[in-house]
């Protein structure tokens, strides 16, 4: 008799658990989210990779190119880190990778890793203030 | 030209942007390939093997946007500024402060005109052995030189001379002003009493024909400065802090500008 209690209340407190990290994030998720759907619709940007540590939102104009364009994403981030610690950079505000087709550019935000591909032609610093 | 003598002259490139750019703390730079080609004398250091390596997953991950031209790692504390010259990678840590646009352009202008001449050098006849030199050095030689082919080095040797603006009511304005030592060095090279005329071609391919003497200012010595008149300084379009090639003027009559307008074959 006691022991079906003493799971509900586990449960209850893992959903409380649980819950409590989804509402801290959910706030700034949602409004980085609206800002990168307006960045989106900008002329030249292509796409984005948003990644937090569990998921990842992908809008990018070609498909095909999703793929590369995360490797390209992780390889970045995880390279300014390394060089960071190598070179003793501090924190990372920024990088701007620039292609002989385009360029990216990509940062650190809370907890989520967040690249945006825009043609060379772009501006990516205002991309950045939007951003930031 | 050496494989050694090869580094040593990209060393020497590094260290001369540094002398124009003291915010970089360290700079290197490596191949596709990954592997570390030269480095400047404070980049023993085994973070920059790790660099290296973790810019070289990102050199084959940058195809995906057509292959990689430029990085800039902006970091509270200082940056990374990677640039991709031919096959090879520039990499330059700066402090925070540096001005990454100035550094863009000294290195977009320096390292692909160091590298083709370095091509140049490699593909052709060591400039060491008494060899006839190519075809199109021979085209750089002035009128002068040719006089005399046996008794000359293959080539005029050319030096790559910081830019210093030289002012004052008692400049001539037709006068240039480089290290006794080099002066020094062209003569034994080029086994001749005088050298007092020098040609000055900048990066954008401006060319001038000045007399040269050594530098009046002894602070100023060995610093592998070029002190240029303003007025001449206009006529290449350079600025002080740019590097020009300089090469050497032998006269016969004593008056570089006065060779010069003789005809070669008068």
């Amino acid at each position: 008799m006691h022991t079906p209690t003493k799971r509900k209340v586990q449960e209850v407190e893992l959903a409380e658990q649980n819950e409590t990290p989804k509402v801290q994030v959910k706030e700034p998720t949602t409004d980085l989210r609206s800002r990168l759907e307006h960045i989106k619709l900008k002329e030249g940007v292509i796409g984005y990779i948003l990644r937090a540590s569990t998921s990842a939102s992908v809008d990018v104009k070609d498909p095909s190119k999703i793929i590369d364009y995360a490797t390209l994403s992780a390889a970045t981030l995880e390279s300014a880190e390394s060089l960071s610690r190598g070179f003793s950079l501090g924190k990372i505000k920024s990088i701007v990778l620039e292609g002989k087709d385009a360029k990216v550019l990509s940062m650190t935000i809370g907890e989520q890793k967040l690249s945006v591909f825009m043609e060379k032609s772009v501006n990516h610093n205002l991309i950045y203030k939007d951003l930031v | 030209m050496s494989e050694e003598a090869y580094n040593i002259a990209l060393k020497n490139t590094l260290a001369e942007i540094k002398n124009v750019c003291p915010e970089i703390t360290r700079s290197f730079i490596f191949t596709k390939d990954g592997t570390m080609y030269t480095e400047d004398e404070q980049t023993n250091n085994p973070a920059t093997e790790k660099a290296a390596n973790s810019l070289k997953t990102l050199v084959e991950r940058a195809s995906a946007v057509g292959g990689l031209d430029n990085v800039l790692i902006d970091g509270d504390d200082g940056n990374v500024y990677v640039s991709c010259i031919d096959d090879m990678y520039l990499v330059m840590v700066t402090s925070k402060d540096a001005d990454i646009a100035y550094l863009r352009n000294i290195t977009g202008v320096i390292f692909p005109t160091v590298l083709k001449l370095l091509k140049t050098i490699v593909t052709g006849p060591t400039p060491l052995k008494p060899e006839p030199s190519p075809p199109e050095e021979k085209l750089e030689i002035p009128e002068v030189v040719s006089a005399k082919p046996s008794e000359q080095p293959s080539s005029p040797p050319s030096q790559q001379l910081i830019v210093d603006k030289l002012g004052g009511l008692l400049v001539k304005a037709d006068t240039v002003q480089v290290d006794q030592e080099i002066l020094n060095r062209w003569r034994e090279l080029l086994s001749t009493k005088d050298v007092d005329g020098v040609e000055i071609e900048s990066f954008a391919g401006k060319t001038a024909q000045c007399k040269v003497k050594r530098i009046s200012d002894s602070k100023l010595e060995g610093m592998g400065l070029i002190r240029i008149p303003e007025k001449t300084c206009q006529t290449l379009e350079v600025r002080k802090g740019e590097l020009v090639r300089v090469k050497p003027i032998i006269s016969q009559g004593g008056d570089a500008h006065a060779d010069k307008e003789k005809s070669p074959r008068g």
